[in-house]
């Protein structure tokens, strides 16, 4: 009968045991997911958040843009409510849908304050007589469009 | 049996409202901050569906050599107070520092803006642009 009890407890610790770390094993994994659902969460929720507080505008007077240095300059005004890094990987420059290489154009500065203007030099080799669409691509994918006439 | 089957239950019971609380604690501020940006955004813009500015007129004084000052005469014809130091002014194109003796212009008042030395003759356009990207034109002929 001893023998009978012992084997009763023990098949009830073992099966206590082993549902134990089966359920430590099932929470591990439960954990483990909703920690790395909540980090994606978190950074889609910072980027959301660039992409509101993020906005310019090309304010130049479409019938006379400056030549300075054998380079036509645009100026991009600072609308959003964030600063904005200026800088040839940060912004992208299109001119009538063609993409601009980077050494082919910079700026006067490096970032830009809120409701402060940024000088955008593109080579004149890029833009010949006539009309054209610029549209500047920042970060976030804001972006603007601005026609004009040379 | 039945309270191993608790006990399991149990621990995953536990361990679900850890991960329930984590997740909580972190999306709560992050909506709070994405609605708080974005409100803030669309005040800016609502502001900006409301700003309005006009040139009046420009005077010029000719100081000799082919230089001129002028006073440029704005009013706020918007129901919003514009910054004047985040206004943009751009002569023939070329943006251009110019000094006033105001801050802000209240609705429905006027303002001067002043350039000194500038080599302009001719027909000349001038183009002023507000902090939220409200522009206005006028062409003069010095």
């Amino acid at each position: 009968m001893i023998h009978i009890g012992f084997s009763l407890t023990g098949a009830h610790v073992i099966f206590f045991v082993s549902s134990v770390i089966v359920a430590g094993a099932v929470s591990g994994v439960f954990i483990a997911v909703t920690t790395g659902l909540m980090g994606s969460f978190t950074d889609r929720g910072i980027q959301i958040q660039e992409k509101v507080e993020t906005d310019f505008a090309i304010i130049n007077d479409p019938t006379a843009i400056p030549f300075v240095n054998d380079s036509y300059v645009f100026y991009l005004k600072n609308i959003g409510l964030r600063s904005l890094i200026c800088s040839n990987t940060t912004i992208q420059v299109f001119i009538d849908g063609d993409i601009i290489s980077p050494e082919l154009y910079h700026f006067g500065t490096a970032s830009v304050y809120v409701g402060d203007i940024v000088s955008l030099f593109i080579s004149e080799t890029m833009i010949d007589e006539g009309f054209h669409t610029l549209r500047i691509v920042g970060p976030s994918t804001v972006q603007d469009n601005f026609e004009f006439m040379l | 049996m039945g309270f191993s089957v608790s006990a399991a239950a149990l621990i995953i019971g536990i361990s679900f409202l850890i991960a329930f609380e984590g997740f909580t604690t972190a999306i709560v501020p992050l909506v709070s901050d994405v609605h708080q940006s974005y409100s803030e955004m669309m005040d800016k813009k609502t502001e900006a569906s409301q700003a309005s500015i006009d040139i009046i007129n420009v005077s010029t004084n000719s100081n000799g050599s082919g230089y001129v000052d002028c006073a440029i005469y704005i009013k706020n014809s918007g129901s919003n107070t514009i910054t004047l130091q985040r206004c943009s002014l751009l002569i023939d194109g070329i943006l251009t520092v110019f000094q006033t003796n105001d801050s802000f212009l209240f609705p429905e008042r006027f303002a001067t803006l002043f350039v000194y030395h500038l080599p302009l003759s001719g027909l000349t356009r001038m183009k002023l642009v507000t902090e939220h990207n409200i522009a206005t034109y006028i062409e003069v002929n010095i």
